[in-house]
């Protein structure tokens, strides 16, 4: 995974973009490489274009501007079935009135595969979304998880270069879907092949994906590996959309170089050291931005804490969830928070509504976000 | 192949039948319409009004207030008739939904023409009816003589079969039969789609079920009102068949007088400019159904 | 079966209230006692018709050896038959057409290919009796040929029945199983050939079927489009019925009532079966 950038990319997408008629381009001026191997997620909400870059990519969709590569070849105008590509679609589109196996053959069958070599790379791929001796089952004989794994075997058996996989699991119930999770990731290690997932689910993308792109009206707002994409988000809305987060809006007070820390005034909050280090990896914080803290990085106490980062707060009220507990606090500053606790033991503050109690947080937790 | 030559390879085929062996045929009679009869069988598109000012004459205009009379009617106890049925099917439960509705509509299947030829049947001077009701007055008659009352002919010196058939009555009573299904299955449709919680809501507020039909439930249903009406008014104006059959000499309809212009009196300008009327009729009918369901989509029965 | 306890009616059982159900016994007994009292004194052993005097056949038997109403019969069927092939055929292209290709004016060639279910059937039946005339279709043609003028017409108001039927079952066709066979490398008249004909399928059958009751029942088009050689069964009927009610028409109305309903039961049958299996 490391000789990545040596190599040149499976799929190079340079300015694409799509106009549907919109109040903005469903795809717009989209830049992305995504590397041979790799498992690589477009996340994003409805209706924010990851869906028609998945199509304009298996060939559904041709871009009004931009060019697509695969492979280096530039698929401009070319047809789905001459694309090295295969896609596992939302409604899996497994044909009904075929058996499993004559459905996973099509592909074979309509590219001219001898009837010899066919049956053999079916019993191949049946094998290798565990489906062996179901072939003769019509797709109304199976279960829901077991026509998932037929459309894997279909798109797979025509030997892609790249798999698109359209929302696969959305269709599934819960706890299936967190198998099928964890299967199409070793799936994806065995084949060895590039897989690229659209899907709206967050924990979806957090947890099978190498790299994600977060798509938002037409663009992509960041890419980056899973933790990165948490942790470190770049705008409010990453930060928004990936789990839950206090956000603030600050302004740059001043900057003490002799000390080496940023004093922002935080809405709500009050004045808020960082050390300068702190924005090294992005540019110079605006005179305006906004700061955050995600829930579970905030830690409650009784007493003033030590910490640099430390304000007095009110609880305003809880939600009891069993394994944690949200709560609803509110500074002196009149700013409001979520804490999220795991409730590995009671702590006295959290039961009583309207006890004062501290929050802090370390530098590190602390999200510095220009957009 | 490309997109565009497979559009053509679909649309083109029925296209072209429908323009040449239906919309041309139409066009023709348009043109009749306007036209003029020169000789036996010259016919000259001239332009002339003639023809649908002739459909104003009293002959004529009394054929329309009358085939308008019996549609209406038809369509009146049509709806009487069919508001019951779709009730109980729409709120049936679901073992007996379908089987309703099949009996409902397998007479719809069953031959026209047959149709009528059971109620002629069953109506005519020596058919079921009269039969039966010779039989009951024989009954009746013997149970008087037994009672020592048979000598003041309390009945009729004998049987007077009725008339039902070859009159206006019988007419309407074909047409009812004939057009109940159309009735009901609007009806039903509009029923079936209703949310309950609106009828269950008036009850709860305290209206009686009469209150809560006239007030809820028609109100909700009346899309459906409206498409039935119109689909059992338009076929039941046009036709043929029914007054052809179960009508005497007075119960000719407009499709009558048509067909006799085309058949026997030869006078095919006249039939065109009639059988247009009847067409103008139709698409304005059918005009009022698209704007009525037009204006009451979404404002009404379920919420999404 | 166990049977439950008397529930008290709740107030949306409309079906158990007595007065309704009353009505609803009276109306089918309205619908229904013309046609099976026709079809039960077809096999009555009596002239007149009117009292029951026992099972017989002989009506059938006399139908049948009525060289004018057989004529009228085998006309009927193959007019049926060619009518249903092409109405089939071209009221699926019309379906497809209206279906899959956005183009303008569609909306009016939506209501143009509607029109012949919505005229009255009278306004078709003279139009089309002034236009073979007119056009001077020839009449004197040697069978089945001479029929060909009934064919045209009855293809012409049934195919507008099976693009309907065709076009409700195309609203259940998944986009996707076709852009999965284009993924897959399927050339489009592979598409249409292994999934989108076998989805259409059953509206095939049932459309089909319905053009072929439509051309069988149809008296009033016929009845303008048919000469003195080219009779139909229900325009043979129509004749004989003008003139007197006799076992014999009550023998063979039972027989069209009976073809009628087993090809209707078929086509339903597939089509809910249709729709209820292949969901995907």
């Amino acid at each position: 995974m490391n000789d990545r950038n040596s190599e040149s990319p499976i799929i190079e997408i340079r300015g694409a973009t799509r106009h549907f008629g919109g109040a903005w381009p469903a795809v717009d001026n989209i830049d992305l490489d995504i590397a041979e191997g790799e498992f690589f997620a477009l996340l994003g909400p409805s209706g924010c274009g990851k869906t028609t870059l998945l199509r304009m990519i298996a060939g559904f969709e041709n871009p009004n501007e931009g060019t697509i590569r695969i492979d280096g070849v530039d698929v401009a105008g070319l047809a789905p079935n001459r694309r090295p590509v295969n896609m596992v679609f939302q409604s899996y589109a497994v044909f009904p009135f075929m058996s499993v196996f004559d459905n996973i053959a099509y592909g074979l069958k309509v590219s001219k595969v001898p009837v010899s070599q066919r049956r053999k790379r079916v019993e191949e791929a049946l094998a290798l979304v565990r489906l062996d001796g179901l072939g003769q089952r019509m797709p109304d004989q199976i279960s829901g998880g077991q026509r998932q794994r037929v459309a894997l075997a279909r798109a797979l058996v025509k030997r892609p270069r790249v798999l698109l996989l359209d929302e696969p699991l959305s269709a599934l119930d819960a706890k299936l879907r967190e198998t099928m999770q964890m299967e199409l990731v070793s799936l994806q290690k065995k084949v060895g092949i590039t897989f690229v997932l659209v899907t709206h689910d967050q924990d979806e993308a957090l947890s099978m994906a190498d790299r994600i792109a977060i798509m938002d009206r037409g663009r992509v707002r960041q890419i980056a590996d899973p933790t990165t994409i948490y942790e470190s988000p770049t705008s409010r809305f990453v930060a928004e959309f990936i789990g839950k987060v206090n956000l603030f809006d600050a302004v740059v007070k001043e900057v003490l170089d002799a000390e080496d820390r940023i004093v922002f005034e935080v809405e709500g909050l009050g004045e808020l050291r960082l050390p300068r280090s702190r924005t090294a990896g992005s540019p110079m914080p605006a005179a305006s931005t906004a700061l955050a803290i995600r829930p579970e990085k905030i830690r409650l106490s009784a007493e003033r804490p030590a910490d640099p980062i430390a304000f007095e707060a009110r609880l305003e009220g809880f939600a009891y969830h069993g394994s944690q507990s949200h709560l609803h606090l509110i500074t002196e500053g009149g700013g409001r928070l979520s804490v999220t606790s795991v409730n590995s033991k009671r702590k006295p503050c959290e039961s009583e509504r309207g006890k004062r109690c501290f929050i802090s947080w370390d530098f590190d937790d602390t999200l510095i976000l220009n957009e | 192949m490309h997109r565009s030559t497979s559009f053509w390879t679909f649309f083109l085929p029925p296209s072209l039948w429908l323009a040449l062996f239906f919309l041309a045929p139409l066009a023709l009679v348009f043109g009749f319409s306007f036209a003029e009869k020169r000789g036996l069988i010259d016919i000259v598109i001239t332009g002339t009004l003639d023809n649908y000012l002739r459909a104003l004459d009293p002959l004529y205009l009394r054929i329309f207030v009358k085939s308008f009379w019996f549609a209406g009617l038809t369509t009146l106890i049509c709806l009487i008739m069919a508001f019951p049925i779709a009730l109980i099917i729409a709120f049936s439960s679901a073992k007996w939904k379908p089987i309703l509705l099949l009996l409902v509509i397998l007479p719809f299947w069953t031959n026209l023409l047959i149709r009528t030829y059971a109620l002629i049947a069953v109506l005519r001077t020596r058919g079921y009816v009269n039969f039966s009701a010779e039989w009951l007055w024989e009954k009746a008659n013997a149970g008087l003589n037994l009672l020592g009352l048979g000598d003041y002919q309390l009945l009729g010196e004998r049987f007077v079969p009725f008339e039902l058939l070859y009159n206006n009555t019988a007419v309407v009573f074909g047409l009812v039969y004939v057009h109940l299904p159309f009735m009901v299955l609007p009806l039903y449709a509009a029923l079936d789609r209703m949310d309950r919680s609106y009828i269950e809501a008036s009850l709860d507020l305290g209206a009686g079920q009469l209150r809560t039909f006239f007030s809820v439930v028609m109100p909700l249903a009346l899309p459906g009102i409206i498409s039935g009406i119109i689909i059992t008014f338009i076929p039941a104006l046009g036709s043929f068949l029914t007054p052809d059959l179960l009508g005497g000499t007075d119960s000719q309809m407009i499709a009558n007088v048509i067909e006799r212009q085309f058949k026997s009196a030869n006078d095919w300008p006249f039939g065109a400019a009639l059988s247009f009327i009847l067409m103008y009729i139709t698409f304005f009918a059918l005009a009022v159904r698209a704007l009525a369901d037009k204006g009451n989509r979404g404002s009404g029965s379920t919420p999404a | 079966m166990k049977k439950l306890g008397q529930r008290a009616k709740s107030p949306l059982e409309y079906g158990r209230s007595a007065w309704l159900r009353l009505m609803l016994l009276a109306t089918f007994v309205f619908l229904y006692a013309p046609i099976i009292t026709l079809v039960a004194y077809s096999f009555n052993d009596s002239r007149r018709n009117i009292v029951w005097r026992g099972f017989t056949l002989k009506y059938y038997e006399k139908a049948w050896n009525n060289e004018g109403l057989i004529e009228a019969f085998v006309n009927s069927l193959t007019i049926a038959f060619a009518c249903t092939l092409v109405a089939t055929v071209i009221g699926t292209m019309a379906a497809i057409a209206l279906w899959r290709f956005p183009f303008p004016f569609r909306r009016a060639a939506d209501a143009t290919f509607a029109l012949p279910i919505v005229i009255p059937e009278i306004c078709m039946g003279v139009a089309m009796l002034a236009f073979f005339s007119r056009i001077g279709w020839p009449t004197d043609l040697i069978w089945p040929f001479n029929l060909g003028a009934i064919t045209i017409a009855h293809i012409s108001f049934s195919f507008p029945f099976v693009a309907v039927v065709v076009r409700a079952r195309l609203a259940s066709f998944n986009r996707e199983l076709d852009e999965a066979a284009h993924d897959l490398g399927a050339s489009p008249w592979q598409r249409f050939q292994d999934i989108l004909l076998p989805h259409l399928r059953p509206a095939l059958i049932a459309g089909a079927l319905l053009a072929f009751t439509l051309s069988l029942d149809d008296f009033v088009i016929t009845f303008f489009t048919s000469g003195p050689n080219t009779v139909t069964f229900p325009v043979k009927v129509y004749s004989m019925v003008r003139f007197s009610v006799t076992p014999e028409v009550n023998a063979a109305s039972t027989l069209l009532i009976v073809i009628t309903l087993v090809l209707t039961s078929i086509a339903l049958w597939l089509q809910n079966r249709g729709n209820e299996r292949h969901p995907g």
